[in-house]
């Protein structure tokens, strides 16, 4: 075995006492500074913001939104596929680098699995916001009811509450388990009668036992060999539910595929931003370092051009198949009213990256920075235009109308985005950040005393 | 009674040197380690490691869980509530595959998370272990292994050379295990 610390994953003389602290103390010996007070309180007041458009649409009902009666599906529909699709590529990432013995995976997993239980369960939100009477959404629940009735199998939209529930209580369960020995760490170390109680109830007694760690390989690795095509079939499904549906640029075969891509880019691109926060935050810049933010960059370069890859298959094949209706959805993308949200979608996801061919912008963590950030607002918009330009453009001229999302619209994104940023700022001064006990493994022996 | 001895160790490879040792050399029952991270070929080196059924959990969890989602979906769909849409089959089952899917996965996990519980006796949340004052590093930065000395009359006095053994061995300190 290769020294790990020779590929700088691990600064030159870490041991196992300085991984521990420098994961440990700044949450268990240190007040949190300034900075993240000031994440905090924002996320606070957006999640303020959030929780009253949430009442305010509950109480005036989803014609507050910029919907109208041809683009039915506007910015709910929109966050739903932007959120699940960051939500799915924490799993994702965190299961194919394990699966594939990428030893840089451990300092990132536990909180891009963190980013994926929170950006998910934000996801599960706006389709029940979306709905006209959200006290009804139950009934995509299969249970022996009064009325008589069960779901619909044979649609997408059921198909998608089934994905959606079994993955965010795999998440749970696969991110709980792998921290369970950091929280054994965390108890062992807490000064306090209530951390030690706390991160001592969480922790479930584990002792690091042989016994224990026989049975914690088995099932890690077993549940990383099921979440890939979980996340697959979880983002697949969320392409299907446009795929299915008869109209000029959704119903295309290539929806799954692409939309899985796409998670992981846009989910991959999230990572980076958190990586970016965790590591100033935390001090450990020492364990998520630039051959971390190296490794990711290459990877968002490789996703932007199967995303480039993606587009101009969609496009070419709208274009060759001939029919009116694609042709003049085609032309209204290229050349219509929200071409330029297009144009920016498609320098956003396929040519900015382009930029990671330069190495000295793949080790430059603001460069990285400024281009993750442009690469989720390219694919919110990707998620938008979906929506917008299709149902903008029908089969029937006499139903083109165009949308424009109103302040409640916009209040709900932001609110979202601020709720996101509050549950992470909790995770970051609750939860081990990075996964210990992972990362010790990497230590190299010499250097271990 | 025999004794239970717990000895400190600085790293992994000392540890499995240790263990093997005992195991090759000393008629010691090496009963158990405890580690900060997961050490390969540790579980090895274990006396009567309790099988490890795991695995078997979640394939069986995974088989009951599709097993029961594509069972609801064809009583809900054939039997409780038969509407034909779209001149489809009743039991049209490759639309009932998504659900079956996740539903297997989901089976797979929970069973599997509980299996790990149970195959790890937890929760316990207090433990003898937890008595030894230096046991705490055993989730931070020092590896223990745990020995049984001795015959039926053994003690702290007479462990059978125990004690000397671990010391030669590297052990950092030597600590037996309150009962």
């Amino acid at each position: 075995m290769t020294a790990p610390s020779a590929l700088g994953l691990l600064p030159p003389g870490a041991t196992y006492a300085s991984v521990t602290a420098s994961v440990a103390d700044p949450v268990l010996r240190e007040q949190a500074g300034r900075r993240w007070w000031l994440v905090f309180v924002v996320g606070l007041v957006l999640t303020v913001v959030m929780l009253g458009s949430m009442f305010w649409l509950f109480y005036e009902g989803i014609g507050i939104f910029g919907n109208n009666t041809s683009v039915v599906w506007g910015y709910p529909i929109a966050n739903y596929v932007w959120w699940i699709g960051i939500g799915n590529a924490g799993t994702l990432i965190s299961c194919m680098l394990l699966l594939t013995r990428q030893k840089w995976r451990s300092s990132i997993n536990r909180f891009a699995e963190a980013m994926t239980l929170f950006a998910a369960a934000i996801a599960g939100l706006f389709p029940i916001l979306h709905l006209g009477r959200p006290m009804y959404f139950y009934w995509l629940v299969p249970y022996p009811n009064t009325m008589g009735t069960w779901p619909q199998w044979r649609s997408p939209l059921v198909w998608d509450f089934f994905a959606i529930a079994s993955y965010i209580i795999f998440s749970i369960v696969f991110w709980y388990v792998g921290a369970i020995p950091d929280f054994a760490t965390f108890r062992d170390r807490a000064k306090s009668r209530a951390g030690q109680l706390i991160y001592g109830a969480l922790a479930l007694g584990w002792r690091g036992s042989a016994r224990h760690w026989v049975r914690y390989e088995a099932f890690y690795h077993t549940m990383a060999a099921l979440g890939v095509p979980l996340v697959v079939s979880v983002h697949s499904v969320v392409g299907l539910d446009f795929a299915a549906g008869n109209m000029p640029g959704w119903q295309e075969t290539i929806f799954p595929p692409y939309f899985v891509v796409g998670a992981m880019f846009s989910g991959f691109a999230m990572v980076v931003v958190l990586a970016a926060v965790t590591r100033s935050f935390l001090k450990v810049e020492a364990l998520v370092s630039l051959h971390h933010f190296e490794a990711m960059a290459k990877i968002l370069l490789a996703g932007s051009i199967v995303m480039g890859l993606s587009y101009a298959t969609e496009a070419y094949q709208g274009w060759y198949a001939g029919d009116d209706v694609d042709r003049t959805f085609l032309a209204f993308q290229f050349h219509g009213a929200y071409a330029w949200l297009y144009w920016c979608q498609i320098a956003f996801n396929v040519f900015v990256p382009q930029l990671f061919w330069a190495p000295a912008i793949r080790r430059s963590i603001p460069a990285l920075l400024v281009i993750a950030v442009l690469i989720n607002v390219g694919m919110y918009l990707e998620r938008i235009l979906l929506i917008i330009n299709t149902l903008s453009r029908g089969h029937l001229p006499a139903e083109w109308s165009l949308f424009a999302p109103t302040l409640w619209d916009w209040l709900l994104l932001g609110g979202s985005l601020g709720f996101f940023m509050l549950l992470f700022a909790c995770f970051l001064r609750l939860v081990p950040a990075v996964s210990m006990h992972e990362v010790k493994q990497l230590v190299p022996a010499e250097a271990a005393a | 009674m025999s004794i239970l001895l717990l000895a400190e160790f600085r790293d992994p490879q000392t540890l499995l040197a240790a263990a093997r040792q005992t195991r090759e050399a000393t008629s010691f029952r090496v009963v158990d380690a405890f580690t900060p991270f997961s050490v390969e070929g540790m579980g090895a080196l274990i006396d009567e490691l309790p099988p490890n059924h795991v695995r078997l959990a979640i394939l069986l969890g995974g088989i009951g869980g599709a097993l029961s989602g594509l069972g609801l979906q064809l009583y809900s769909a054939v039997w409780a509530l038969p509407i034909v849409t779209g001149g489809r089959p009743l039991a049209s089952w490759p639309d009932f595959f998504f659900a079956t899917f996740e539903m297997g996965i989901l089976g797979a996990a929970l069973c599997g998370f509980v299996a790990l519980l149970w195959g790890c006796g937890l929760p316990r949340l207090h433990h003898p272990l937890f008595d030894l004052p230096q046991f705490e590093r055993a989730t931070q930065d020092r590896f223990f292994l745990a020995i049984e000395a001795g015959g039926a009359d053994a003690d702290d006095a007479d462990d059978g050379g125990a004690r000397l053994h671990l010391a030669g061995l590297g052990a950092l300190s030597v600590a037996r295990v309150p009962a």
